[in-house]
């Protein structure tokens, strides 16, 4: 039976075949999957701020993108992936409140962005993503076939 | 302030019960507005880790929500939340139609207008009250109103609240009117800065130890 785990806000998983991994309620926080297909797994973070340079404290490196990235690739390879091998998916960084005054203009773009800078470096190609807009997602990677569901409140569900 | 876990029990009462009597008036103000009679829970004060907040359930739940960005000397975030099932009942009461456009809910619409006046008016006396108990200046944004996943707007909360720590103080307090026509529940969600709680807790004479 597959197990399903859930990677809370500034958290990270890893899972092997056959478990999924899932993130509920993604705003502009970005759910961001790199995994190898050849052995079946998977590391999910869900990554709030781009930059940990913001944090005033010590903070869990999922929390931030630019830490968030090479915590996973290291974990990934760590389990036997090889960097050559990993694929990424994402989705999230939605813009929730646009019109409001808000500490973190397009946070959404700037997580996405300083992801994309990254996996680049890496060399890790984005295969999907559904990003941006102005709606929350919760996401479920599936290890067996590498798709990534994505569900929302009013605009209902796709796979990537 | 290190760590919001350092909250001892006796401070935390204290939250608590400036929480009540906001919530207090705040109920009074929801009850002339719908012209129901509202009951309150006693609120709850807890400190959590962001990962382990909301429960799956209550993250994935579909809400309609005022929210409302504090700022002055006291910084946070505010959220009045409503079960979007219930919403409608709120806004029958509030606009005496039967004909309530959920979808236009979160879009310019005379529903959004009406919802975002109810965060107004809920927020404005609940903080009101905080302020006249602490002489705080605390000033209020308009009220954004949008229909989705819980997680998804109350996380938006923590951004800022994250780069200070781990953790959160989370202030929440339900609302539930007694008609016959089905029930309102609303929920508060209070997210004040960890910073500016330290600042409270002296004025009412606790210092952190």
């Amino acid at each position: 039976m597959a197990e399903v785990m859930i990677v809370g806000i500034s958290d990270w998983r890893l899972a092997h075949s056959p478990d999924r991994l899932r993130s509920l309620g993604l705003g502009s926080c970005v759910g961001i999957v790199l995994y190898c297909r050849r052995i079946g797994l998977a590391a999910m973070a869900h990554v709030m701020l781009p930059d940990h340079h913001l944090a005033k404290s010590s903070f869990h490196p999922a929390k931030f993108a630019d830490t968030a990235i090479p915590g996973l690739v290291d974990m990934l390879m760590q389990h036997g992936a090889s960097l050559l091998e990993l694929e990424a998916k994402m989705a999230g960084g939605a813009e929730m409140f646009p019109n409001a005054r808000n500490h973190f203009p397009s946070i959404g773009k700037r997580n996405i962005t300083t992801i994309r800078d990254l996996l680049n470096r890496y060399k890790i190609p984005i295969v999907a993503e559904d990003t941006g807009g102005h709606a929350g997602r919760t996401i479920e990677f599936f290890t067996e076939t590498a798709e990534l569901l994505i569900k929302t409140a009013r605009s209902g569900e796709k796979v990537i | 302030m290190d760590s919001l876990f350092l909250l001892n029990e006796g401070e935390l009462d204290l939250l608590k019960e400036i929480a009540n009597i906001g919530a207090g008036h705040a109920a009074s103000a929801l009850s002339q507005l719908i012209g129901q009679v509202v009951e309150m829970k006693v609120p709850s004060v807890k400190v959590s880790r962001f990962s382990d907040w909301l429960s799956d359930h209550e993250a994935e739940m579909t809400v309609a929500c005022a929210y409302i960005h504090m700022s002055g000397d006291l910084n946070g975030h505010f959220y009045l939340s409503f079960p979007l099932e219930e919403t409608r009942q709120l806004l029958k009461a509030m606009l005496a139609s039967r004909d309530v456009n959920m979808e236009a809910l979160g879009f310019p619409s005379l529903e959004t207008s009406a919802f975002g006046e109810v965060g107004n008016i809920l927020a404005g006396s609940y903080l009101a009250s905080l302020s006249d108990f602490t002489h705080l200046n605390i000033q209020t944004s308009p009220p954004t109103v949008l229909v989705d996943m819980a997680g998804a707007i109350l996380g938006e909360g923590l951004l800022d609240l994250s780069l200070y720590g781990e953790e959160v103080l989370v202030i929440d307090c339900e609302l539930t009117n007694l008609a016959e026509s089905g029930p309102i529940r609303s929920t508060f969600t209070f997210l004040p800065l960890a910073e500016d709680l330290a600042k409270l807790l002296a004025l009412l004479g606790v210092q952190d130890g």
